[in-house]
């Protein structure tokens, strides 16, 4: 009986352009919405810009000033009023730093004498530190590889100036901003297995209400639990391939977000989409339940459109507050929704210490599920609700 | 068989049945003829078990709809007040989930499947999706799904809404041939031509109760009147809200 219930309704629903439409930018939305803000942020926080200084006595140290550019670096003359001066009909910003290369800097290097470059700058203003030390590593950078050169000429090994090696080891997980873009992403793919379902959970129960064929469906020798569970089934599927497509898509494009530049190797590989799969299967069949109980009750297509958009909100924002304030709780992991997204989070983060919780809250998940399924077929017996009254 | 006895029901302060009783028998097409909002689609409605009476019972077959109501359902084929067709199916695939709900399967659904279409003279849209179907396919359709299970009782709320005069003749035709094959048939109407053309038993309802019972002929004699439409106002004490 189910299987001819399902068939129908996968029949119909697959035939649905809208709800395909609607499934698939479902899937393929959220990821695409992620990489490119990830992108972006990833960008913005590591790229190198341009930074100008007055470089005084150039020609006493060519070799420095041309360093100097390699690394972005440059010249430019200090502007009389304000902190902006115009390159090529460009309004750039000037750090205000001045470096001053001795009158006599050329002749002491020569003769091996120390030379002085004088750095003059507001070291209280916002972020000169970062830029001195900017400046500065070029002049070290110079200066060691002229002692090396100086030594390797008098026959001394260079390692004599360095005799302690430090191999630098980095234990920190990624940068909290890093890790919390990442862990958007699961709550992402939480999204997917909503929306991906929603258009398919609304047609088939308020929609087939309004066309007049669900009170006729009820009229027929079925019980309203296996009208209600064929519908979820075939909610759920939709919600499902949502899910899938939208994991397959999220590793697909995890490769061309710039993540090595937050110093973050991410590897989105087989297990992990397989691990969050898993994961997503029950919560598929919950979002299906949630959201048929809540059209279902709607008077017509559209207000349960509207009903979904606010419930939805449940499963979106707070599982996204959550993974902002980077919560965990232990209770949390046996809650419909929240233990697939502290799961997702962590298993991203890979601080997954046990499995054991999230067992535990798939099974929660699909006892709740079922639980939806029974109270909506019980409200399908009531008048109101078939009829919509 | 079709009876219901005693039903009461209220719509808030509205008492929509009001100690309603009819029988429909076997090897009869018995007319359910009233005013809009005489009840008689919340009566049928409570005989397939879709809506709770407050009191009273409807019985299909001898099974009370409202205690078993799967059971009751499976001997009814259903015409109903609203019918929407799924639209992105076609018409076989339509008949055929209905003939699913009923437990056929396999060759023997396939085989019902054939017969219904045949029956009903719609193998050329069979195919075809059910969006774009005139009114006429429609009720053809619907029919062929009331009637694939083969059941003894066929109930239709106002067949013949909409219908031009050709569906509605076709329609009349597939009622007298189950009537002939001694089916019970159970229509209700607001259009007493139908009704006086049509029915071996009338009964009339008005403000949930039933106002009289009786072949139309006999109807016409209670009242005096030599045609059925006065002997029928005469009956519910006014013309409010029927058609001719």
């Amino acid at each position: 009986m189910i299987k001819t219930l399902f068939t129908k309704e996968f029949l119909d629903s697959i035939r649905d352009k809208r709800s395909i439409f609607a499934a698939l930018l479902g899937a393929f939305l959220p990821p695409i919405f992620f990489a490119a803000i990830m992108t972006f942020t990833l960008e913005e926080s590591t790229s190198v810009d341009e930074l100008y200084i007055s470089i005084e006595n150039q020609q006493q140290a060519p070799h420095i000033v041309a360093l100097l550019e390699q690394s972005k670096i440059l010249q430019a003359n200090m502007p009389e009023t304000g902190k902006t001066f115009e390159l090529d009909g460009e309004s750039l910003e000037h750090s205000k730093i001045t470096l001053t290369f001795a009158d006599d800097f050329a002749q002491k290097m020569e003769q091996g004498q120390k030379a002085t470059i004088t750095l003059l700058a507001d070291y209280s203003k916002k972020g000169s530190r970062e830029e001195i030390s900017r400046i500065k590593r070029v002049v070290n950078r110079y200066q060691s590889q002229l002692v090396t050169m100086k030594l390797t000429a008098r026959g001394i090994s260079p390692s004599i100036l360095s005799p302690i090696h430090i191999e630098e080891n980095d234990t920190s997980s990624p940068s909290s901003k890093s890790a919390l873009i990442l862990g958007m992403l699961g709550v992402m793919i939480l999204v997917a297995a909503f929306v991906s379902s929603t258009n398919v959970a609304i047609d088939c129960s308020a929609g087939e209400r309004e066309r007049n064929s669900l009170e006729l469906l009820i009229m027929q020798p079925v019980s309203t639990l296996q009208v209600v569970i064929a519908k979820t089934m075939n909610t759920a599927f939709f919600g499902a391939v949502g899910a899938t497509l939208s994991i397959i898509l999220t590793a697909l494009v995890i490769p061309f977000i710039p993540l090595h530049k937050a110093g973050m190797a991410f590897n989105f590989d087989l297990q992990l989409g397989l691990t969050i799969w898993l994961l997503l299967l029950p919560l598929a069949l919950f979002a299906a339940a949630f959201q048929l109980a809540v059209a279902f009750h709607a008077k017509s297509f559209k207000e349960a459109q509207s009903y979904i958009q606010y419930t939805i909100m449940v499963p979106v924002f707070l599982p996204m507050v959550l993974e902002i304030m980077n919560y965990k709780n232990a209770a949390l992991s046996y809650i419909p929704i929240f233990a697939q997204q502290q799961a997702i989070s962590q298993l991203i983060r890979g601080d997954l210490e046990s499995y054991l919780p999230f067992v535990g809250g798939s099974i929660i998940t699909i006892i709740v599920s079922f639980a939806i399924i029974k109270f909506t077929a019980n409200s399908l017996k009531s008048e109101k609700v078939v009829l919509g009254l | 068989m079709l009876q219901v006895n005693n039903l009461v029901k209220h719509f808030g302060d509205i008492k929509a049945l009001d100690d309603l009783s009819f029988l429909a028998e076997n090897g009869q097409i018995t007319g359910i003829l009233g005013p809009n909002g005489a009840g008689k689609t919340t009566a049928l409605r409570v005989l397939y078990g879709l809506l709770e009476a407050e009191e009273g019972t409807g019985l299909i077959n001898g099974v009370d709809s409202q205690v078993s109501p799967q059971l009751a359902r499976k001997e009814i084929g259903i015409f109903p007040d609203k019918f929407g067709l799924y639209e992105r199916l076609t018409a076989r695939e339509q008949i055929s989930y209905f003939a699913g709900l009923h437990g056929l399967k396999g060759k023997e659904k396939e085989q019902a499947l054939d017969d219904v279409i045949e029956k009903l003279d719609i193998a050329d849209i069979a195919d075809r999706r059910c969006e774009g179907f005139s009114q006429g396919q429609r009720m053809k359709v619907i029919i062929a799904q009331a009637l694939v299970h083969q059941p003894q009782n066929l109930i239709l709320d106002e067949p013949t809404r909409g219908l031009d005069v050709m569906s509605t003749r076709i329609l009349r035709e597939i009622l007298l041939e189950l009537k002939q094959q001694g089916k019970c048939i159970l229509f209700s109407s607001h259009v007493m031509q139908e009704v006086a053309a049509l029915c071996d038993k009338v009964i009339v309802v008005a403000n949930g109760k039933v106002a009289a019972v009786g072949t139309p002929q006999e109807l016409c004699e209670r009242t005096g009147k030599t045609e059925f439409e006065d002997a029928f106002v005469a009956l519910i004490g006014s013309d409010e809200g029927i058609a001719a």
